[in-house]
Protein backbone atom coordinates (compact mmCIF):
# COMPACT_ATOMS: atom_id res chain seq x y z
CA UNK A 1 0.00 0.00 0.00
CA UNK A 2 2.92 2.35 0.59
CA UNK A 3 3.52 2.56 -3.44
CA UNK A 4 0.33 4.37 -3.40
CA UNK A 5 1.23 8.11 -4.18
CA UNK A 6 2.96 5.97 -7.62
CA UNK A 7 -0.65 6.14 -8.63
CA UNK A 8 -1.42 10.10 -9.39
CA UNK A 9 2.76 9.74 -10.84
CA UNK A 10 2.11 6.85 -13.30
CA UNK A 11 -1.66 8.54 -14.43
CA UNK A 12 0.63 11.66 -15.23
CA UNK A 13 2.56 9.54 -17.44
CA UNK A 14 -0.05 7.41 -18.85
CA UNK A 15 -1.85 10.90 -19.67
CA UNK A 16 1.78 12.19 -21.06
CA UNK A 17 1.69 9.86 -23.80
CA UNK A 18 -1.43 9.82 -24.95
CA UNK A 19 -0.91 13.60 -25.44
CA UNK A 20 2.36 12.25 -27.03
CA UNK A 21 0.66 9.80 -29.66
CA UNK A 22 -1.92 12.37 -30.16
CA UNK A 23 0.11 14.81 -31.19
CA UNK A 24 1.57 12.08 -33.79
CA UNK A 25 -1.16 12.61 -36.08
CA UNK A 26 -0.42 13.85 -39.53
CA UNK A 27 -4.00 16.22 -39.38
CA UNK A 28 -2.87 19.49 -37.19
CA UNK A 29 -6.83 20.57 -37.81
CA UNK A 30 -8.05 16.72 -36.57
CA UNK A 31 -5.30 16.98 -33.72
CA UNK A 32 -6.81 20.45 -32.09
CA UNK A 33 -10.16 19.36 -32.81
CA UNK A 34 -9.23 16.37 -30.69
CA UNK A 35 -7.68 18.37 -27.62
CA UNK A 36 -10.49 20.39 -27.71
CA UNK A 37 -13.49 17.44 -27.55
CA UNK A 38 -10.68 15.90 -25.21
CA UNK A 39 -10.79 19.24 -22.62
CA UNK A 40 -14.44 20.33 -22.98
CA UNK A 41 -15.41 16.61 -21.49
CA UNK A 42 -13.09 16.65 -18.92
CA UNK A 43 -13.55 20.08 -17.34
CA UNK A 44 -16.34 21.41 -19.77
CA UNK A 45 -14.95 24.51 -20.45
CA UNK A 46 -11.72 25.36 -22.53
CA UNK A 47 -8.59 26.73 -20.60
CA UNK A 48 -8.97 29.97 -22.62
CA UNK A 49 -12.45 30.77 -21.55
CA UNK A 50 -11.12 30.31 -18.05
CA UNK A 51 -8.56 32.83 -18.41
CA UNK A 52 -11.09 35.09 -20.29
CA UNK A 53 -13.89 35.12 -17.13
CA UNK A 54 -10.73 35.37 -14.99
CA UNK A 55 -10.05 38.52 -16.80
CA UNK A 56 -13.38 39.67 -16.42
CA UNK A 57 -13.89 39.69 -12.98
CA UNK A 58 -9.98 41.38 -13.28
CA UNK A 59 -11.92 43.89 -15.26
CA UNK A 60 -14.22 44.96 -12.95
CA UNK A 61 -12.07 45.09 -9.77
CA UNK A 62 -10.41 48.25 -8.43
CA UNK A 63 -6.59 47.73 -8.48
CA UNK A 64 -3.85 51.04 -8.47
CA UNK A 65 -4.11 54.57 -6.50
CA UNK A 66 -6.63 55.96 -8.13
CA UNK A 67 -9.06 53.72 -6.99
CA UNK A 68 -10.53 52.86 -10.03
CA UNK A 69 -11.21 49.67 -12.05
CA UNK A 70 -11.13 49.15 -15.58
CA UNK A 71 -15.07 48.88 -15.74
CA UNK A 72 -15.32 52.93 -14.36
CA UNK A 73 -14.43 54.20 -17.52
CA UNK A 74 -15.36 51.09 -20.04
CA UNK A 75 -18.69 50.10 -18.54
CA UNK A 76 -19.87 47.02 -16.40
CA UNK A 77 -18.03 44.28 -18.01
CA UNK A 78 -16.83 46.40 -20.88
CA UNK A 79 -20.08 47.24 -22.25
CA UNK A 80 -17.89 50.48 -24.21
CA UNK A 81 -14.89 48.01 -25.21
CA UNK A 82 -17.49 46.31 -27.58
CA UNK A 83 -16.10 45.56 -30.86
CA UNK A 84 -12.60 47.74 -29.86
CA UNK A 85 -10.59 44.80 -30.50
CA UNK A 86 -11.34 44.53 -34.01
CA UNK A 87 -10.05 48.51 -34.68
CA UNK A 88 -6.77 47.67 -32.83
CA UNK A 89 -4.16 48.01 -33.12
CA UNK A 90 -4.42 51.98 -33.85
CA UNK A 91 -3.67 55.35 -32.58
CA UNK A 92 -4.55 56.90 -29.75
CA UNK A 93 -5.13 60.37 -29.35
CA UNK A 94 -4.12 60.65 -25.08
CA UNK A 95 -0.77 58.70 -25.86
CA UNK A 96 0.35 60.45 -29.27
CA UNK A 97 1.40 56.65 -30.63
CA UNK A 98 0.10 53.63 -32.18
CA UNK A 99 -0.90 50.78 -29.49
CA UNK A 100 -1.71 47.44 -29.85
CA UNK A 101 -4.09 45.43 -27.16
CA UNK A 102 -0.62 45.10 -24.50
CA UNK A 103 0.50 48.31 -25.08
CA UNK A 104 -2.79 50.38 -24.55
CA UNK A 105 -4.00 48.17 -21.35
CA UNK A 106 -0.83 49.13 -19.90
CA UNK A 107 -1.12 52.75 -20.64
CA UNK A 108 -4.94 52.93 -19.15
CA UNK A 109 -3.39 50.74 -15.75
CA UNK A 110 -0.72 52.89 -15.47
CA UNK A 111 -1.92 56.71 -16.00
CA UNK A 112 -5.57 56.20 -15.45
CA UNK A 113 -5.82 53.40 -12.35
CA UNK A 114 -2.66 54.09 -11.03
CA UNK A 115 -0.95 50.97 -10.92
CA UNK A 116 2.56 51.06 -10.97
CA UNK A 117 4.86 48.69 -12.70
CA UNK A 118 2.51 46.91 -14.76
CA UNK A 119 3.50 43.09 -15.54
CA UNK A 120 2.84 41.10 -18.42
CA UNK A 121 1.42 37.89 -16.24
CA UNK A 122 -1.35 35.72 -16.41
CA UNK A 123 -3.37 38.10 -15.25
CA UNK A 124 -2.67 40.77 -17.44
CA UNK A 125 -3.14 38.62 -20.10
CA UNK A 126 -6.48 37.37 -18.92
CA UNK A 127 -7.49 40.86 -18.97
CA UNK A 128 -6.33 41.08 -22.74
CA UNK A 129 -8.23 37.99 -23.60
CA UNK A 130 -11.26 39.31 -21.82
CA UNK A 131 -11.04 42.83 -24.13
CA UNK A 132 -10.22 41.02 -27.27
CA UNK A 133 -13.44 38.89 -26.31
CA UNK A 134 -15.81 41.93 -26.08
CA UNK A 135 -15.01 41.76 -30.38
CA UNK A 136 -16.17 37.90 -30.84
CA UNK A 137 -17.99 37.67 -33.75
CA UNK A 138 -17.31 41.18 -35.82
CA UNK A 139 -15.08 41.27 -38.73
CA UNK A 140 -11.44 42.56 -37.62
CA UNK A 141 -11.17 45.90 -39.28
CA UNK A 142 -8.26 48.07 -38.82
CA UNK A 143 -7.79 51.06 -40.95
CA UNK A 144 -4.49 53.00 -41.38
CA UNK A 145 -5.15 56.52 -41.67
CA UNK A 146 -2.98 58.46 -38.91
CA UNK A 147 0.46 59.22 -40.30
CA UNK A 148 1.66 57.39 -37.31
CA UNK A 149 -0.27 54.52 -38.69
CA UNK A 150 0.90 54.33 -41.24
CA UNK A 151 4.78 54.66 -40.58
CA UNK A 152 3.99 52.04 -37.84
CA UNK A 153 2.63 49.65 -40.21
CA UNK A 154 5.56 50.42 -42.94
CA UNK A 155 7.94 49.20 -40.10
CA UNK A 156 5.73 46.11 -39.26
CA UNK A 157 5.69 44.68 -43.03
CA UNK A 158 9.63 45.57 -43.67
CA UNK A 159 10.12 43.45 -39.69
CA UNK A 160 7.74 40.94 -41.77
CA UNK A 161 9.75 40.82 -44.89
CA UNK A 162 13.34 41.29 -43.07
CA UNK A 163 15.78 38.13 -43.29
CA UNK A 164 17.12 38.32 -39.51
CA UNK A 165 19.30 36.86 -37.63
CA UNK A 166 21.29 33.41 -37.21
CA UNK A 167 18.46 31.30 -38.85
CA UNK A 168 18.13 33.87 -41.95
CA UNK A 169 14.72 33.88 -41.23
CA UNK A 170 12.11 36.44 -41.75
CA UNK A 171 8.63 36.03 -40.90
CA UNK A 172 7.33 35.44 -44.32
CA UNK A 173 9.19 32.66 -45.19
CA UNK A 174 7.18 30.47 -42.53
CA UNK A 175 3.80 32.57 -42.59
CA UNK A 176 3.66 33.58 -46.63
CA UNK A 177 6.29 31.03 -48.41
CA UNK A 178 5.65 28.37 -46.48
CA UNK A 179 2.27 28.92 -44.53
CA UNK A 180 -0.13 25.68 -43.84
CA UNK A 181 3.35 23.16 -43.68
CA UNK A 182 5.10 21.85 -40.57
CA UNK A 183 8.18 23.02 -38.53
CA UNK A 184 8.33 19.69 -36.86
CA UNK A 185 5.03 19.31 -35.87
CA UNK A 186 4.08 23.27 -35.24
CA UNK A 187 1.69 23.64 -38.70
CA UNK A 188 2.77 27.41 -39.39
CA UNK A 189 -0.13 29.66 -39.89
CA UNK A 190 -0.44 31.31 -42.96
CA UNK A 191 -1.18 35.08 -42.31
CA UNK A 192 -3.53 36.22 -44.87
CA UNK A 193 -5.71 33.00 -45.56
CA UNK A 194 -5.60 32.19 -41.92
CA UNK A 195 -6.76 35.81 -41.15
CA UNK A 196 -4.10 35.23 -38.28
CA UNK A 197 -5.08 38.40 -35.60
CA UNK A 198 -8.48 37.09 -35.48
CA UNK A 199 -8.13 34.11 -32.97
CA UNK A 200 -5.13 35.96 -30.71
CA UNK A 201 -5.31 36.07 -27.74
CA UNK A 202 -5.12 32.39 -27.45
CA UNK A 203 -4.81 28.85 -25.45
CA UNK A 204 -1.64 27.00 -26.65
CA UNK A 205 -2.58 22.95 -25.27
CA UNK A 206 0.79 22.34 -26.35
CA UNK A 207 2.50 24.53 -23.48
CA UNK A 208 -0.99 25.11 -20.99
CA UNK A 209 -0.28 29.40 -21.42
CA UNK A 210 -2.35 31.90 -22.63
CA UNK A 211 -0.65 33.73 -25.24
CA UNK A 212 -1.65 37.24 -26.41
CA UNK A 213 -0.20 38.29 -30.22
CA UNK A 214 2.94 39.91 -28.28
CA UNK A 215 4.14 36.42 -26.89
CA UNK A 216 3.34 35.06 -30.16
CA UNK A 217 5.73 37.44 -31.77
CA UNK A 218 8.32 37.04 -29.24
CA UNK A 219 8.33 33.50 -29.24
CA UNK A 220 8.71 33.36 -33.12
CA UNK A 221 11.46 35.78 -32.79
CA UNK A 222 13.30 33.45 -30.05
CA UNK A 223 12.87 30.29 -32.02
CA UNK A 224 14.68 32.06 -35.27
CA UNK A 225 17.99 32.89 -32.44
CA UNK A 226 16.84 36.42 -32.14
CA UNK A 227 16.68 38.14 -28.61
CA UNK A 228 12.80 38.85 -28.66
CA UNK A 229 11.62 42.62 -28.50
CA UNK A 230 10.62 43.39 -24.80
CA UNK A 231 7.00 42.77 -23.96
CA UNK A 232 5.56 46.77 -25.26
CA UNK A 233 8.22 47.32 -27.70
CA UNK A 234 7.31 49.05 -31.07
CA UNK A 235 8.47 46.16 -32.86
CA UNK A 236 5.16 44.41 -30.99
CA UNK A 237 2.85 46.56 -32.42
CA UNK A 238 4.25 47.18 -35.75
CA UNK A 239 4.34 43.52 -36.67
CA UNK A 240 0.66 43.25 -35.18
CA UNK A 241 -0.50 46.14 -37.21
CA UNK A 242 0.78 44.51 -39.79
CA UNK A 243 -0.86 41.24 -39.11
CA UNK A 244 -3.89 42.86 -37.80
CA UNK A 245 -4.37 44.77 -41.28
CA UNK A 246 -3.74 41.67 -43.43
CA UNK A 247 -6.55 39.54 -41.38
CA UNK A 248 -9.12 42.42 -41.90
CA UNK A 249 -12.52 40.44 -42.98
CA UNK A 250 -12.23 37.67 -40.85
CA UNK A 251 -14.76 36.94 -37.93
CA UNK A 252 -12.70 37.63 -34.85
CA UNK A 253 -12.79 34.13 -32.06
CA UNK A 254 -10.65 35.00 -29.10
CA UNK A 255 -9.72 32.98 -27.09
CA UNK A 256 -8.17 30.97 -29.68
CA UNK A 257 -7.39 27.50 -29.50
CA UNK A 258 -4.00 26.70 -30.68
CA UNK A 259 -1.47 24.10 -30.71
CA UNK B 1 -1.97 -4.76 -2.39
CA UNK B 2 -2.22 -7.24 -5.29
CA UNK B 3 -4.84 -5.58 -6.80
CA UNK B 4 -3.08 -2.12 -6.61
CA UNK B 5 -0.50 -4.48 -8.19
CA UNK B 6 -2.62 -5.34 -11.16
CA UNK B 7 -3.30 -1.88 -11.94
CA UNK B 8 0.16 -0.79 -11.72
CA UNK B 9 1.23 -2.85 -14.03
CA UNK B 10 -1.94 -2.86 -16.45
CA UNK B 11 -0.99 0.84 -16.15
CA UNK B 12 2.98 0.70 -17.02
CA UNK B 13 1.44 -1.52 -19.96
CA UNK B 14 -0.57 1.07 -21.08
CA UNK B 15 1.66 3.89 -20.87
CA UNK B 16 4.41 1.96 -22.77
CA UNK B 17 1.98 0.69 -25.35
CA UNK B 18 2.10 3.43 -28.13
CA UNK B 19 5.85 4.27 -27.87
CA UNK B 20 7.19 0.39 -28.84
CA UNK B 21 7.98 2.52 -31.90
CA UNK B 22 11.50 3.09 -30.13
CA UNK B 23 12.83 7.12 -30.84
CA UNK B 24 16.23 8.02 -31.14
CA UNK B 25 17.46 9.20 -27.72
CA UNK B 26 17.23 13.43 -27.80
CA UNK B 27 20.64 14.84 -28.60
CA UNK B 28 22.33 15.91 -25.64
CA UNK B 29 22.02 20.14 -25.23
CA UNK B 30 25.41 21.22 -24.93
CA UNK B 31 25.49 23.17 -21.27
CA UNK B 32 26.52 26.63 -22.28
CA UNK B 33 29.22 28.10 -20.39
CA UNK B 34 28.46 31.24 -17.65
CA UNK B 35 30.54 32.95 -20.03
CA UNK B 36 28.47 31.83 -23.30
CA UNK B 37 25.66 32.41 -21.09
CA UNK B 38 26.64 35.74 -20.76
CA UNK B 39 27.61 36.68 -24.18
CA UNK B 40 24.13 35.36 -24.89
CA UNK B 41 22.32 38.14 -22.85
CA UNK B 42 24.27 41.05 -24.34
CA UNK B 43 22.43 41.30 -27.05
CA UNK B 44 19.42 43.42 -27.81
CA UNK B 45 16.66 42.69 -30.32
CA UNK B 46 18.23 45.80 -32.28
CA UNK B 47 21.69 44.07 -32.62
CA UNK B 48 20.18 40.99 -33.56
CA UNK B 49 17.55 42.47 -36.23
CA UNK B 50 20.98 44.51 -37.94
CA UNK B 51 21.32 42.73 -41.68
CA UNK B 52 24.29 41.98 -43.47
CA UNK B 53 24.24 42.55 -47.43
CA UNK B 54 22.62 39.62 -48.65
CA UNK B 55 19.83 39.16 -45.76
CA UNK B 56 19.02 43.30 -47.15
CA UNK B 57 19.04 41.82 -50.84
CA UNK B 58 16.77 38.82 -49.88
CA UNK B 59 14.21 40.52 -47.41
CA UNK B 60 11.69 41.78 -50.31
CA UNK B 61 7.76 40.17 -50.67
CA UNK B 62 9.70 38.11 -53.70
CA UNK B 63 11.98 36.49 -51.34
CA UNK B 64 14.83 36.62 -53.83
CA UNK B 65 17.24 38.54 -56.04
CA UNK B 66 16.49 39.82 -59.04
CA UNK B 67 17.78 38.15 -62.05
CA UNK B 68 20.62 39.75 -63.41
CA UNK B 69 21.84 40.10 -59.42
CA UNK B 70 21.93 36.07 -58.93
CA UNK B 71 25.17 35.22 -60.78
CA UNK B 72 26.92 37.57 -58.43
CA UNK B 73 25.04 36.83 -55.51
CA UNK B 74 26.05 33.31 -55.51
CA UNK B 75 29.60 34.10 -56.17
CA UNK B 76 29.85 36.32 -53.11
CA UNK B 77 27.93 33.47 -50.91
CA UNK B 78 30.71 30.57 -52.25
CA UNK B 79 33.40 32.72 -50.73
CA UNK B 80 32.09 32.35 -47.81
CA UNK B 81 32.73 28.50 -47.86
CA UNK B 82 35.45 27.53 -45.61
CA UNK B 83 36.13 23.71 -45.30
CA UNK B 84 37.92 22.00 -42.56
CA UNK B 85 41.72 21.94 -42.00
CA UNK B 86 42.42 18.40 -42.39
CA UNK B 87 40.57 18.49 -45.74
CA UNK B 88 38.20 15.69 -44.81
CA UNK B 89 34.89 16.51 -45.78
CA UNK B 90 32.94 13.54 -44.13
CA UNK B 91 33.52 13.04 -41.06
CA UNK B 92 31.55 10.57 -38.40
CA UNK B 93 27.83 9.66 -39.43
CA UNK B 94 27.53 9.03 -35.25
CA UNK B 95 28.50 12.41 -34.40
CA UNK B 96 26.42 14.05 -37.83
CA UNK B 97 23.34 11.73 -36.19
CA UNK B 98 23.48 13.78 -32.73
CA UNK B 99 24.50 17.16 -34.85
CA UNK B 100 21.34 16.29 -37.37
CA UNK B 101 18.61 16.34 -34.12
CA UNK B 102 20.20 18.83 -31.66
CA UNK B 103 18.10 22.00 -31.57
CA UNK B 104 20.84 23.96 -30.60
CA UNK B 105 22.96 22.66 -33.06
CA UNK B 106 21.75 21.02 -37.06
CA UNK B 107 17.79 21.14 -35.99
CA UNK B 108 17.71 19.52 -38.84
CA UNK B 109 14.50 17.49 -38.77
CA UNK B 110 12.94 21.36 -37.77
CA UNK B 111 12.67 21.12 -41.77
CA UNK B 112 13.58 17.75 -43.24
CA UNK B 113 12.69 13.87 -42.57
CA UNK B 114 15.43 11.54 -43.04
CA UNK B 115 15.39 8.94 -40.53
CA UNK B 116 12.02 7.06 -40.34
CA UNK B 117 12.44 6.18 -36.43
CA UNK B 118 12.18 10.19 -36.20
CA UNK B 119 8.19 10.69 -36.53
CA UNK B 120 8.42 14.65 -35.35
CA UNK B 121 10.24 15.73 -38.38
CA UNK B 122 8.66 19.25 -40.62
CA UNK B 123 8.00 19.17 -44.14
CA UNK B 124 9.20 22.44 -45.21
CA UNK B 125 12.24 20.82 -46.93
CA UNK B 126 12.75 17.64 -49.14
CA UNK B 127 12.66 14.23 -47.39
CA UNK B 128 16.54 13.16 -47.11
CA UNK B 129 15.53 9.45 -47.21
CA UNK B 130 18.26 7.18 -49.01
CA UNK B 131 19.73 10.67 -49.64
CA UNK B 132 22.98 8.64 -49.85
CA UNK B 133 21.32 6.46 -52.41
CA UNK B 134 20.09 9.79 -54.62
CA UNK B 135 23.45 11.89 -54.33
CA UNK B 136 27.15 11.27 -54.92
CA UNK B 137 28.75 14.64 -54.50
CA UNK B 138 30.22 14.71 -51.21
CA UNK B 139 31.34 18.58 -51.85
CA UNK B 140 27.93 19.68 -52.74
CA UNK B 141 26.37 18.10 -49.37
CA UNK B 142 29.52 19.53 -47.40
CA UNK B 143 28.47 23.18 -49.26
CA UNK B 144 24.92 23.30 -49.33
CA UNK B 145 24.74 22.76 -45.42
CA UNK B 146 27.59 25.21 -45.00
CA UNK B 147 25.96 27.84 -46.87
CA UNK B 148 22.94 26.94 -48.94
CA UNK B 149 22.60 30.84 -50.53
CA UNK B 150 25.73 29.79 -52.41
CA UNK B 151 23.51 27.54 -54.62
CA UNK B 152 19.86 28.99 -54.00
CA UNK B 153 19.98 32.84 -53.35
CA UNK B 154 17.61 33.58 -50.46
CA UNK B 155 16.77 29.88 -49.50
CA UNK B 156 15.03 29.29 -46.29
CA UNK B 157 17.60 27.29 -45.43
CA UNK B 158 19.78 28.89 -42.87
CA UNK B 159 23.60 29.50 -43.81
CA UNK B 160 24.74 27.06 -40.77
CA UNK B 161 28.45 27.41 -41.13
CA UNK B 162 28.89 31.11 -42.36
CA UNK B 163 26.56 31.89 -39.25
CA UNK B 164 29.10 29.87 -36.81
CA UNK B 165 26.30 27.72 -35.81
CA UNK B 166 27.93 24.49 -36.84
CA UNK B 167 31.99 24.33 -37.67
CA UNK B 168 33.67 22.75 -40.65
CA UNK B 169 34.13 19.58 -38.85
CA UNK B 170 30.73 19.47 -37.48
CA UNK B 171 29.31 19.63 -41.12
CA UNK B 172 31.80 17.22 -42.33
CA UNK B 173 29.94 14.84 -39.76
CA UNK B 174 26.42 15.82 -40.77
CA UNK B 175 27.64 14.89 -44.91
CA UNK B 176 28.85 11.92 -43.18
CA UNK B 177 25.42 10.91 -41.65
CA UNK B 178 23.74 11.87 -45.17
CA UNK B 179 25.70 9.89 -47.11
CA UNK B 180 27.38 6.77 -44.99
CA UNK B 181 25.97 3.40 -45.93
CA UNK B 182 25.77 2.55 -42.34
CA UNK B 183 23.62 5.63 -41.43
CA UNK B 184 20.23 4.96 -40.88
CA UNK B 185 19.01 7.46 -43.20
CA UNK B 186 20.55 5.03 -46.15
CA UNK B 187 19.68 1.95 -44.28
Amino acid sequence: MRRLWLLPLLMGAAGGVVFYALAQQENPAEEVKKQKEMLLKEMGILPGDVYAEQGRDLFNKVMGTAGKSCSSCHGQDGRYLKGSYAHMPRYYKDMDAVADLDTRIKYCMEKYMGVKEVKHDTNFKSIATFVATLSNGMPMDVKIENPKEKEMYEKGKQLWYARVGKMDFSCAICHDTFGGQRIRLQTLARVKQDKVATHWPAYRFSNDQLWTMEDRIRGCYNQIRVTPPPHFHWANIALSLYMAYESNGGIIETPGFVR
Amino acid sequence: MKNYLVLLGSMVVFACAPTQQEKPKPAELPKPTPQAKQEEKKTTFEEDIKQDPAQKMCSNPQGTVSADMVAKFLEEQKKLIKYPPNGKLVGDWKKGEQLFANPRKGNCYACHCADPKELACGNIGPILRHYGKRQSDVKYTYEKIYNSWAYVPCSIMYRAGVHGILTPEEIADITAYLHSPESPVNK
